[in-house]
């Protein structure tokens, strides 16, 4: 069949648990694309994960077919699986609530270079420490 | 039905993923992601100044945090939204259409038709279009006008499935699918099953090279493929083919045409006739 792409379109759902409600509605009703069928499908694709947030990228054709991929978890699960940790500090504080050494830092970049759109594994470690950072998880030598 | 509200995140390019961990939590439950932009939706039943303003400052103290950013470039917009069911917007979206002697319809079409119809029911699926592609409307048009009764018909690249199905509804005898993607044999299978032609519909999983010795001297090949790969197999359709056959070759891009003739004609297969969109094209041809 001729294909032609029309629309990629980057989602972050819950796994297993993804509704035709938005943002999966608005994201991919705007382009025609089956939407119970990849509810469906996403959630079979992703049943053994649920409780996570799993990022799917799903390319529409013009003859309004589909194709997805999911993703490697956001790096912040990464993180506090890293740091020992149940969930990050959920406040906007300046508070440290763990740390990530900087070789685990390099692995989790390592892991998520596909997704990150950096250039060099220094720059998706740059992001990754941000991140890091962001959650209250101090970054340490080592 | 519910009333969603929109929240649109704009952060700066490159940190989406970081700020996208700091807006995703209740009442939000997902997130499109686009180049320096988060949308997200919650239900207009937990809104409150409160929620709004501690997206903005999750997200913008993310940001600040992280050392890459800074706070004051992050930036949150908040709509109300016209309560829609995006189940049926899509369906709606799936109207019937004629193509040639056709009429396609969703598989499950109350409506009426006309007694001249024919009828193909056609579930758009994943990994399958709508049959509305010009390629495909293009190839049932040359597939009503080439086809008689009783012909065999060989479907390379058959996809859905709806060409091969779509020849057995004419009344061809034998109407055999191949596709190198694993997912058209169910795919083609079910069609045929919903469309009450599974008893002259075959389809197998493969290239050329998946066909039997007696899969040979058909009377129309359907071949709705890449220019590319028209060229190159093009013998191949032609060993295929009966003497006099007919080839429906859709799939090609305008700019193609030139190269594709060439290949037929080196293969023996003589272009009569052609169907133009604007970018796509269809030709049908004869086996010397």
């Amino acid at each position: 069949m001729a294909k032609e792409v029309k629309a990629i379109v980057k989602l972050q759902l819950p796994a297993g648990q993804a509704t035709p409600a938005p943002p999966v509605g608005p994201a991919l009703g705007q382009h025609g694309v089956n939407i119970g069928q990849f509810v469906k499908e996403y959630n079979d694709r992703t049943r053994a994960e649920q409780g996570m947030i799993v990022p799917v990228e799903i390319t529409v054709y013009t003859d309004r077919s589909f194709r997805f991929i999911t993703k490697t978890p956001p790096a912040s699960v990464l993180i506090k699986k890293a740091a020992g940790l149940a969930k990050g500090s959920g406040t906007t504080g300046t508070e440290i609530i763990g740390k990530v050494t900087k070789s685990q830092v390099r692995q989790i970049a390592e892991k998520k270079m596909p997704d990150l759109n950096s250039g060099s594994i220094e720059a998706a470690m740059k992001v990754v420490m941000g991140t890091a950072r962001s959650m209250g998880i101090e970054v340490v030598d080592g | 039905m519910e009333t969603w509200i929109e929240v649109d995140v704009r952060v700066p390019e490159g940190l989406e993923e970081l700020a996208a961990e700091a807006l995703l939590a209740a009442p939000l439950t997902g997130l499109e992601l686009a180049p320096g932009r988060l949308r997200s939706y919650f239900l207009a039943v937990n809104d409150s100044e409160a929620v709004r303003a501690g997206m903005l400052a999750r997200v913008a103290a993310a940001v600040e945090r992280s050392g890459l950013g800074r706070a004051c470039d992050v930036d949150a917009t908040f709509k109300t939204m016209k309560p829609i069911d995006w189940n049926v917007v899509w369906r709606e979206s799936l109207r019937p259409f004629r193509v040639g002697p056709f009429a396609v319809v969703p598989h499950d079409f109350a409506g009426t038709v006309r007694p001249t119809d024919v009828v193909l029911k056609l579930e758009p699926g994943g990994s399958y279009g709508t049959g509305r592609h010009p390629s495909t409307r293009f190839a049932l048009r040359y597939l009503a006008r080439s086809l008689r009764p009783g012909d065999r018909v060989l479907d390379a690249g058959s996809g859905s499935g709806i060409l091969a199905v779509a020849a057995a509804r004419l009344g061809a005898r034998e109407a055999l699918g191949f596709d190198v993607d694993p997912n058209a044999v169910p795919s083609g299978e079910e069609l045929a099953e919903r469309n009450g032609v599974a008893q002259r519909c075959r389809f197998v999983c493969g290239d050329f090279g998946v066909l039997a010795a007696a899969d040979t001297a058909f009377d129309v090949v359907l071949a709705n493929l890449h220019a590319d790969l028209l060229q190159a197999h093009a013998g191949d359709l032609a060993a295929r083919m009966r003497k006099g056959g007919a080839l429906i070759a859709s799939g090609i891009r305008v700019e193609e045409d030139e190269r594709t003739r060439l290949a037929f004609a080196a293969a023996g297969i003589t272009v009569h006739a052609t169907m133009r969109g604007r970018k796509w094209m269809a030709m049908s041809g004869t086996r010397s």
